[in-house]
């Protein structure tokens, strides 16, 4: 993957690019807010970890510019306030994660993996994790390339799933939107068609793992 | 640290109010008690003066000629008139109800109690209150004994203003002593708060650093406030030790942390192989995290504080937060193992509001649910739990399945740096953040044990009420005015007089000139027909009623036809010719001999009453149907003079007497006597009223005018406003000027009379010759009072007239 990280302080920058290279992304350093901007721009990149307390213009304006300019790059933003302000501003903005600083440099890689999978399995319109492959064109569902025979409601459920790695999903938004108007969301139905397909991905990493009272979230076990 | 910035209130005015209030209370009591026992002062004082005047009468009614007859003495009424501003109403009547004399209305009035001792009661009458005396005797005719009862009525003014005053003079006295009370409880405060003033400069001279108790010997009263005193200020230096331990335990940890870093990290340099450089690595990176943690909560736990202090409360919706915290929380990869469950069913609607700081309970939140995980196993089961403990409550519940707190440390573990687990991951401030939170939003935080045997922490808010508001319009109801009715032209001034229109006449256009605009219409009426029409409440009554009739005047006023005026907005005006602040003299009008001034050449007239009856007797032929004198009989001035001479003096009789003998000759009216006189038909006229006759003087040479040295009564003209007045504020005017020196001179030049004013009195061209002064003792006003009623009493008037005709023998 390629990444670009907008962080001013070069402590911190440096040790974010040397893991970020070590697990065999290709990284782009950028101190400067304006510069930054620009890049983006111009360049293609596969995902962003941006700073929002960058000294000349902050982490909020770049995402706001980026949307604007409608540039989808998945973004993580780096706080080091733990206000909710914060989160919401991200999130509004555009975010798709936020971490607060001090983190765990094996939390930042598990998340970049994350948003890496998705973005990735947009543009190749395939997606894999280890013996799971999903053909988002064709509408199918591999493990161990043994077809998993997915019904029209599965495939629409994988690709909710999918685009949405890692967060936690409400019953309510799955029904939303994997029924058209027309059709009478029902959240029993909803819940059958979520059991059928985790009993499907059994055997992969792809875990749909269920927040009582909430809803899902699925995630991609490394383990 | 937040000042409040409130006004102080004051003990002493507190206790001062408190206590002004308590004698404001008594005056209150004292007062309803002294006005019932200055009411009753004063009417035994003045009931006596009316027992007296219904005694006196009583003792005048006597049997004679078959019949009961009463000779009304001049002292009752003049008993009755030392109340100078009150009216009187008196009737006789039998036992059979027949009206002797007197008022008939007030006949029929009785008192419960009757007999021969006075009865007092409280009444209304003539739309006035009175003060009632009924008083009966016993009167012995050769038929049988038969009763009498005299009832007078008089009304209260007099006794009222006693009794006022005594009431104010009693009050005084009581508020005086309430004050001085007042005073010693000033001063007994200012000596009671004296312990106080030790207090405080013994606690304003301290170091701050002094928490020591307070040695006083402090009175009773105040020892628990020392003690309360003492009780925070030990509080205090707990709290102070407790936040230095706070300062030396942050420092030791953070220290302590940050060395057990170092530690390893230094080991790990000076590691001897790969396996071991990795190992002290790692513990290097844990207790790396440690140290963050550690930070973090001392942060957050500032932060909390701080907010806690500043920050606005805001309502929001706590379901959105706690979903939110969880979306946020799982995103970290370390806890997917964890199983996370809300349970917010028990709130049905969209949305929980709660008024509080966000960021703090998300705060809270976040730390109950890391204790949760980091306390419980690793395969944990968490709960957040939204309920209503009642309407106006929700409670957010965090449960785990870890082994809980038992029972006798969670007080404890509420304490910074009180973690159970001091030698893990434990930071000792996660609870103590919480407890913050919940403090500063005075919410409940409650441990307990939860259903699967782990902990329950609970925080219980209070729910933000939605208030419906109500709009009530409110319609409003315009009336239209109505136009006032038409009054009479409050232009026309109405005026009835005894006087000669043509000698008033000057007066009303001096009065009009004055004031321009406005138009007096003077009707000339006699006494008897102005007095009868007013009595008989003519629809023609007009604003202001003028007359020489003293008595009738009196009479009307003691009816309540007139109107009360400002009394002091008329100079000139005569205590003797003045009643009730209603009736008002504003001529001089003395009685005089008039003379045929040929006749008399070279003879010196008689100087006193006495020489008169003597002049006239030794006289007798040459003056035989030469003596003019008023037909007492049919002249209300001629009555009023003869009555008041009567009184003045014991030759009235006597005079009359001779009259009679020498064939007096009767008239109805002064001008007919004057113009007999100066051409000599009459060789004189006794008590004729002077002002006429002075005034005469100048155009008849052969008349003259003589005054007695002993005595010569006094008359006066007087003016009310009726009380039926449509123009009280011309009318009042019109008064104001009568007596004005404006009008006076008017009078005194223009129209014939002599004015009341000493000063044009004085100048009045009449007065060279006379003298004419009440001061000079020659000349003896006839008051305007009570005492004038005598005489217009039916069965006086009688006795009085049968008396001066058997005098006087045959006349006419």
């Amino acid at each position: 993957m390629r990444i670009l990280v907008v962080e001013d302080n070069q402590d911190l920058a440096e040790t974010i690019v040397e893991r970020l290279q070590d697990e065999g992304h290709v990284v782009d350093l950028e101190t400067n807010g304006e510069v930054a901007d620009l890049l983006l721009k111009h360049a293609q990149f596969d995902l962003v970890i941006l700073d929002v307390n960058l000294p000349d213009k902050s982490g909020f304006e770049i995402l706001k510019s980026m949307r604007a300019g409608k540039v989808n790059i998945p973004v993580l933003v780096l706080t080091a306030r733990s206000q909710i302000e914060d989160r919401v501003l991200g999130l509004d903005a555009g975010a798709d994660d936020f971490m607060v600083k001090p983190f765990d440099f094996r939390e930042l890689g598990a998340r970049v993996r994350v948003l890496g999978r998705r973005s990735a399995g947009t543009a190749v319109n395939e997606f894999v994790a280890d013996n799971f492959t999903f053909d988002r064109l064709g509408r199918r569902g591999y493990v161990n390339g043994k077809d998993m025979d997915l019904k029209n409601k599965e495939v629409q459920l994988m690709e909710i799933f999918l685009s949405h790695l890692g967060s936690v999903l409400s019953k309510e938004d799955v029904a939303d939107k994997l029924y058209t108007y027309d059709e009478a969301p029902s959240l029993n139905a909803v819940e059958q068609h979520v059991t059928r397909l985790r009993k499907k991905l059994e055997g992969t990493p792809l875990i749909i793992k269920t927040v009582r009272g909430l809803g899902y979230m699925v995630y991609i076990d490394e383990n | 640290m937040k000042t409040k910035n409130r006004g102080h209130y004051s003990l002493r005015r507190r206790l001062m109010t408190a206590m002004g209030v308590g004698f404001a209370l008594l005056l209150v009591i004292i007062s309803i008690f002294l006005i019932g026992f200055t009411r009753n002062a004063a009417n035994k004082s003045y009931d006596l003066l009316l027992a007296g005047a219904a005694l006196s009468i009583l003792e005048k009614v006597s049997y004679a000629d078959d019949e009961i007859t009463i000779d009304l003495p001049h002292s009752a009424l003049d008993i009755l008139s030392l109340a100078p501003q009150d009216r009187v109403f008196y009737s006789l009547t039998t036992q059979d109800g027949d009206l002797l004399t007197g008022d008939k209305n007030l006949a029929r009035l009785h008192l419960e109690e009757q007999g021969n001792a006075p009865a007092f009661g409280d009444e209304m009458f003539m739309d006035a209150r009175v003060r009632v005396v009924q008083q009966s005797r016993n009167i012995i005719t050769p038929d049988a004994r038969r009763w009498v009862t005299i009832t007078i009525a008089q009304t209260t003014i007099a006794r009222d203003a006693h009794a006022f005053s005594l009431f104010i003079a009693g009050l005084t006295g009581v508020a005086i002593i309430s004050l001085i009370g007042l005073g010693f409880v000033w001063l007994a405060i200012g000596k009671a708060l004296q312990p106080l003033a030790k207090i405080e400069s013994n606690l304003s001279k301290r170091e701050p650093t002094d928490l020591t108790e307070l040695s006083l010997q402090p009175p009773r009263e105040v020892v628990g406030l020392i003690n309360a005193i003492n009780g925070f200020m030990a509080r205090l230096e707990q709290a102070r030790q407790q936040s230095e331990a706070f300062m030396a335990d942050v420092a030791h940890q953070t220290r302590t942390s940050l060395s057990a870093l170092q530690g390893h990290l230094t080991l790990a340099a000076d590691a001897k192989d790969q396996t071991q450089m990795r190992r002290r690595l790692n513990r290097a990176a844990d207790q790396a995290g440690r140290a963050t943690r550690l930070t973090n909560q001392l942060l957050s736990h500032a932060m909390v504080i701080h907010r806690a202090e500043n920050q606005a409360m805001t309502a929001f919706d706590i379901k959105k937060l706690v979903r939110d915290l969880i979306s946020d929380m799982l995103r970290d990869t370390s806890l997917r193992k964890i199983n996370l469950t809300l349970d917010d069913e028990a709130i049905s609607a969209d949305k929980a509001l709660i008024v509080g700081d966000q960021i703090s309970i998300n705060e809270a939140l976040k730390n109950l649910i890391e204790n949760a995980i980091r306390h419980g196993p690793e395969k944990n089961s968490i709960t957040l739990r939204l309920t209503r403990p009642n309407q106006d409550q929700i409670a957010i519940e965090v449960e785990d399945e870890g082994p809980g707190i038992p029972i006798e440390h969670r007080e404890a573990v509420l304490e910074r740096f009180k973690s159970l687990d001091m030698s893990g991951n434990g930071s000792g401030l996660g609870l103590a953040i919480v407890k913050e939170v919940a403090d500063a939003h005075k919410a409940k935080l409650q441990l307990r044990n939860g259903a699967k045997g782990g902990l329950l922490a609970r925080l219980t808010f209070e729910a933000q009420k939605i208030a419906t508001v109500l709009l009530f319009a409110l319609f409003g109801l315009f009336g239209l005015a109505q136009p006032d009715s038409a009054y009479a032209d409050p232009r026309t001034l109405e005026i009835w007089g005894a006087t000669d229109k043509s000698a008033f006449q000057p007066v009303v256009d001096a009065f009009m000139a004055a004031n321009p605009g406005v138009q007096v219409e003077y009707t000339e009426i006699l006494t008897v027909d102005l007095y009868q029409r007013v009595l008989n409440k003519d629809p023609a009554t007009p604003d202001i009623v003028m007359s020489s009739a003293m008595d009738l005047q009196v009479d009307l006023v003691n009816k309540g036809f007139a109107q009360a005026m400002p009394a002091h907005v008329l100079p000139n005006l005569q205590s003797w010719a003045a009643w009730r602040s209603e009736l008002f003299g504003y001529t001089f009008e003395p009685a005089a001999v008039i003379y045929h001034k040929p006749t008399f050449n070279g003879i010196d007239l008689p100087e006193t009453h006495a020489e008169m009856a003597n002049f006239i007797r030794d006289n007798e032929d040459q003056l035989r149907g030469k003596i003019g004198y008023y037909d007492i009989r049919t002249s209300g001035a001629g009555y009023l003079l003869a009555t008041q001479e009567a009184r003045l003096s014991q030759q009235f009789f006597r005079i009359a007497e001779s009259l009679g003998r020498a064939g007096v000759r009767v008239f109805c009216c002064t001008g007919t006597m004057i113009d007999a006189t100066a051409s000599g038909e009459l060789k004189m006229s006794i008590n004729v009223i002077g002002s006429y006759a002075l005034n005469a003087v100048s155009d008849k040479p052969n008349l003259g005018v003589h005054f007695f040295d002993d005595f010569n009564p006094v008359m006066s003209r007087t003016v009310f406003v009726t009380k039926a007045a449509d123009n009280r504020e011309w009318a009042r005017n019109f008064v104001q000027f009568l007596l004005s020196d404006a009008g006076q001179s008017v009078i005194s030049e223009k129209s014939g009379l002599l004015p009341i004013s000493e000063t044009y009195l004085r100048t009045n061209e009449a007065s060279a010759e006379n003298v004419l002064s009440i001061d000079s003792g020659r000349f003896v006003p006839i008051r305007l009072s009570i005492g004038l009623l005598t005489y217009l009493d039916q069965m006086k008037r009688e006795k009085f007239l049968e008396s001066w005709q058997e005098a006087v023998q045959d006349i006419n």
